[in-house]
């Protein structure tokens, strides 16, 4: 009980990560009144009892006291959809951060090199509960602590990373949300072929300090020697580079085809960098041409031709009653993995009216949402 | 005394205090206990309403997902010549309008797999599985639709198998896999009180459907539930439903489950409300009644306390008061003013009291009498003796002296002397018998009682009077006080008949009976004239008899003459155990003859 619910009332002090934000948390007067004392009983030694009490006493309901929620992301910024999503969730389950939570956020922006330290961090304020989102995150949060409860959400197979034995019944300190689920790349890669049927070859837009991305592309040759297409891995580097690998990708312009490798469809794995730069992404692929498939509903709406994925605004929104459950002294071992249920799937006829693409009618029946 | 002081008072209070106590909580109990089972019959019946509801709906999803695999068909008369093409845009139709559709296939009459969309997998054609011996395609190919068994994916996301196949010949079969998760969204907004929930089971009583969806995803297996058990117990057919008050939910706890069985596919839709929360309209509705009994029991015993006191501090006044005249206090009264039989009964006490007052202060009345009749006897005894037989032998003495002197000198009138001297010494000894007499008849010392009444009698026979006796031949020794006054009253009736009442015959009987003596004496008389009522002894008759404890009363017989009866009683003599000295009635004139030889005898003394 004391190693995996730490008593936050002898809780270090919240610590603020300069340059990251970090939403406000003014103490609640009781706790602080709690850590005050219970920091007396530890220094004066001869209080401990006090400190002992304090340190055992049931964790109080929500309402009672301030949960404290560590998110670490390999994102941008505490606005992507996601943790939208999450906010809203909590929200609907009654807790509104500032007043009975505390959220703590970490955005590595890209930086994943950061994510074991924003992790250790969190890990060292002694969270209630830490939501991590992104493969990195995950995986950093499972070395940093078998003790903490974590809700993740990633778009790869929990079970084989090791983060959970089944998904029925996780049995580590960690559950959360598959919101992408293995082969759903593949499944992007169809519905490309299938909207643009005489695609050859297809760029893979990925990072490959995106942990999650090798795999992704691992998992999607064989859907693609069935489709009969090519993958050509487009490999970005950075926010401001990006028109820089399109061009080493030989995917920046229609005439730029390095000795006939040049793909003629992009494929952008999820990415939050990639989500951060869709402005700019899909503009590259109207400018070269490239019948492209992401998947954030947010790309095609802002033009990109197609997305096709679970609805990650919903998804994490899902996540907030992990977040409720493990409050509520649920174990994450005893919480199953839940799988998306419901994907969508725009289309957006401007941009393939723009890439002179007639989009087949089997293939508009299955939209969700046309964009015309 | 002291000792059993309160006892009455917590006896009464505690009675008073049962009693009322008893019927508050005897009509809470029979309330209790009907309310209890309206409640619950009520309770049961709304969630049965709600569980047929909540089955409606969970038909009607897979109903509606069955029409719109049906919808997916191509159009009549078309189903043997549509492309693959054309199967392949119904089926995405079919997908975008099925969210929970996530999978959907087309097997051919033969039921080889001809397409395969998914919306998670790459979509396939042709692949050629062979589905021809399952039973999807044989149950569907027989014109009807399969509902198959609930399975779960990756061991967690529940799904089902719906198949249905077109009914023109050469036509296939279309097979969906359909995520049961989305039943969830039919369980989940159902709210049962506060707790209370819906869930779906399905025959083998694995989980389907549950508002708390980890449960599902956990593959829970509820067959072990008491109100699972029950449902399953007998044969699934639509409509059939129950209600079970024993239920358990998954964490133990007690629950009030009415269950609703849908067909297709047999699943049980299951309504469950803790019975805690079921309940809690029933327990503040009991916790109201052991606030009442509580007040009531305060009631009573306030009640009760002020009910007691008022009847026990009369009956402890009438005791202390008691108390106070067994002391001697006679002047006390009691002073009780209830307005009931206890103020009765002080006024009784009162009333006793004031009797014991007269009866002590006749008894005082009686010794002075007593003392001062004492003195008057030993005055005129003294008187007597002083005046009449001191005199009497003073002279005697003077005149033996004289007659001495004479003997010698004139003889002749010392004999005359002598001879008036003996006259003189006559005079002084019956002087002495009559004192003698006076004190004490000495007849009943020589003969007894009875014999010395009837040598009294005989006197009055002498006088002309005709008596009569009637009375037993031999006495037990009786108080010489009793003795004398029995004589002396009997004697004074007599008396008074020879000198008042002109009678011709006179019965006296005398028996012993009850521990007492009686007398009676009766004339044929002229009666007691009023004039005569003083002075003719019947005071001193009264007196006698009442000085001894005992009664004398005279009364006018109704044929004319006067009776006298008097009863004496005998302190520590027992009844005689024959009965020979008790008779009722008088005997007859002759029964007992004076004997005249002992009144001569008694003459001659």
């Amino acid at each position: 009980m004391m190693n995996q619910r730490p008593a936050r009332s002898i809780a270090a002090p919240a610590r603020a990560a300069g340059g990251h934000p970090l939403v406000a948390s003014g103490q609640h007067p009781r706790r602080q009144f709690l850590r005050g004392a219970a920091g007396l009983g530890l220094g004066g030694g001869g209080l401990a009892l006090l400190a002992g009490c304090t340190g055992t006493a049931p964790r109080p309901a929500p309402a009672a006291g301030r949960a404290r929620i560590g998110v670490v992301s390999t994102g941008p910024g505490a606005d992507m959809p996601e943790f939208d999503g999450l906010r809203r969730g909590l929200r609907e389950l009654g807790y509104v951060d500032g007043q009975n939570i505390a959220i703590e956020y970490r955005f590595a922006r890209g930086h994943q090199e950061m994510i074991p330290q924003f992790v250790s961090e969190l890990v060292a304020l002694k969270p209630d509960v830490i939501v991590a989102h992104g493969l990195q995150a995950c995986l950093a949060a499972k070395d940093a602590t078998t003790t903490i409860p974590i809700v993740f959400g990633t778009g790869n197979d929990p079970v084989a990373l090791g983060f959970a034995t089944s998904l029925a019944r996780p049995g580590r300190n960690m559950t959360g949300l598959v919101h992408s689920p293995p082969g759903l790349n593949a499944k992007r890669l169809q519905l490309l072929k299938d909207a643009a049927p005489d695609i050859a070859r297809v760029g893979v837009l990925l990072r490959s300090a995106n942990g999650a991305h090798p795999l992704n592309l691992s998992e999607m040759q064989a859907g693609a020697r069935a489709l009969g297409v090519q993958v050509q891995p487009i490999e970005m580097h950075g926010g401001d580079q990006i028109e820089a690998s399109f061009e080493a990708g030989g995917a920046a312009g229609a005439a730029s085809g390095v000795g006939g490798e040049r793909p003629d469809g992009l494929l952008a794995l999820p990415d939050a960098l990639f989500f951060e730069q869709r402005a700019r992404i899909t503009d590259l692929t109207i400018k070269g041409r490239l019948p492209a498939i992401f998947q954030e509903p947010e790309f095609a709406q802002g033009g990109g031709l197609l997305a096709y994925g679970g609805n990650m605004h919903e998804n994490f929104r899902r996540a907030a009653a992990y977040v409720d459950k493990i409050l509520k002294d649920a174990r994450p071992a005893d919480l199953p993995i839940e799988q998306p249920a419901r994907f969508d799937f725009v289309i957006n006829l401007k941009t393939a009216a723009a890439l002179g693409l007639a989009i087949p009618k089997a293939v508009l029946e299955q939209a969700t949402e046309v964009i015309r | 005394m002291s000792t059993r002081r309160g006892r009455l008072f917590g006896r009464y209070v505690a009675i008073l205090t049962a009693l009322v106590t008893g019927a508050v909580l005897m009509s809470a109990l029979v309330q209790g206990y009907f309310a209890y089972w309206e409640h619950r019959t009520a309770l049961l019946r709304i969630q049965q309403e709600q569980a047929a509801g909540a089955a409606t709906q969970i038909r009607r999803l897979l109903l509606d997902t069955e029409s719109q695999l049906r919808w997916a068909f191509p159009p009549p008369g078309a189903a043997g010549t549509a492309t693959l093409d054309r199967r392949r845009a119904d089926y995405f139709r079919l997908l975008r309008q099925v969210p929970a559709i996530t999978e959907v296939a087309y097997l051919d009459a033969a039921g080889k797999e001809q397409l395969r969309l998914s919306r998670l997998a790459l979509d396939t054609e042709g692949s050629g599985v062979d589905y021809s011996t399952r039973a999807p395609f044989l149950e569907a190919k027989a014109g009807g639709t399969y509902f198959g068994p609930v399975y779960y994916r990756d061991d967690s996301e529940p799904y089902m198998t719906i198949a249905t196949g077109e009914s023109e010949p050469g036509a296939g079969v279309t097979v969906a896999e359909v995520n049961l998760k989305f039943a969830w969204d039919v369980v989940y907004p159902i709210k049962i009180g506060q707790a209370g929930y819906v869930y779906v089971v399905d025959a083998s009583g694995s989980l389907i459907a549950h508002p708390e969806i980890s449960l599902v995803l956990q593959k829970t297996d509820l067959s072990h539930l008491p109100q699972v058990q029950a449902a399953r117990s007998g044969p699934p057919r639509p409509g059939r439903a129950g209600g079970e008050a024993a239920g358990r939910d998954v964490r133990g706890r007690q629950v009030l489950s009415a269950y609703e069985v849908t067909e297709p596919p047999g699943w049980y839709v299951f309504v469950e409300q803790p019975l805690a929360e079921a309940f809690a309209p029933l327990y503040s509705s009991v916790l109201r009644t052991a606030a009442l009994l509580v007040l009531g029991l305060g009631l009573s015993v306030v009640a009760s306390l002020f009910l007691v006191r008022r009847m026990v501090t009369p009956i402890r006044a009438l005791a202390a008061g008691v108390a106070r005249m067994g002391a001697g206090a006679l002047d006390q009264r009691i002073d009780v003013r209830t307005g009931d039989e206890l103020e009765d009964l002080a006024d009784e006490f009162n009333r006793m009291t004031d009797q014991l007052r007269t009866f002590t202060t006749d008894l005082q009345r009686s010794r002075e009498r007593l003392v001062t009749a004492r003195e008057e006897e030993r005055r005129r005894v003294r008187r007597d003796l002083h005046d009449g037989l001191g005199p009497m032998l003073g002279s005697l003495t003077l005149k033996l002296d004289v007659a001495g002197d004479l003997v010698q000198e004139n003889p002749a009138a010392a004999r005359a002397l002598l001879l008036d001297l003996k006259a003189q010494a006559q005079t002084a000894i019956a002087d002495v018998r009559r004192l003698v007499y006076a004190l004490r008849p000495p007849a009943l010392d020589d003969l007894g009682l009875v014999a010395a009444l009837r040598a009294e009698l005989m006197q009055y026979e002498l006088r002309g009077l005709r008596v009569t006796i009637d009375a037993p031949a031999s006495l037990p020794p009786l108080p010489a006080a009793v003795e004398v006054a029995a004589y002396r009253i009997i004697q004074e009736a007599l008396t008074n008949i020879v000198r008042h009442a002109g009678a011709q015959h006179c019965l006296s009987r005398l028996w012993l009976h009850d521990g007492a003596i009686h007398l009676e004496v009766s004339d044929d008389g002229s009666g007691i004239s009023p004039l005569h009522e003083k002075g003719i002894g019947l005071d001193s008759m009264r007196e006698r008899a009442e000085e001894l404890g005992g009664s004398c009363v005279i009364e006018s017989l109704p044929a004319g003459g006067t009776r006298v009866r008097a009863t004496l009683p005998l302190p520590g003599l027992p009844d005689f155990p024959d009965g020979s000295t008790e008779r009722d009635a008088p005997a007859g004139a002759g029964a007992c003859a004076i004997d005249s030889r002992l009144v001569a005898s008694t003459a001659a003394r």
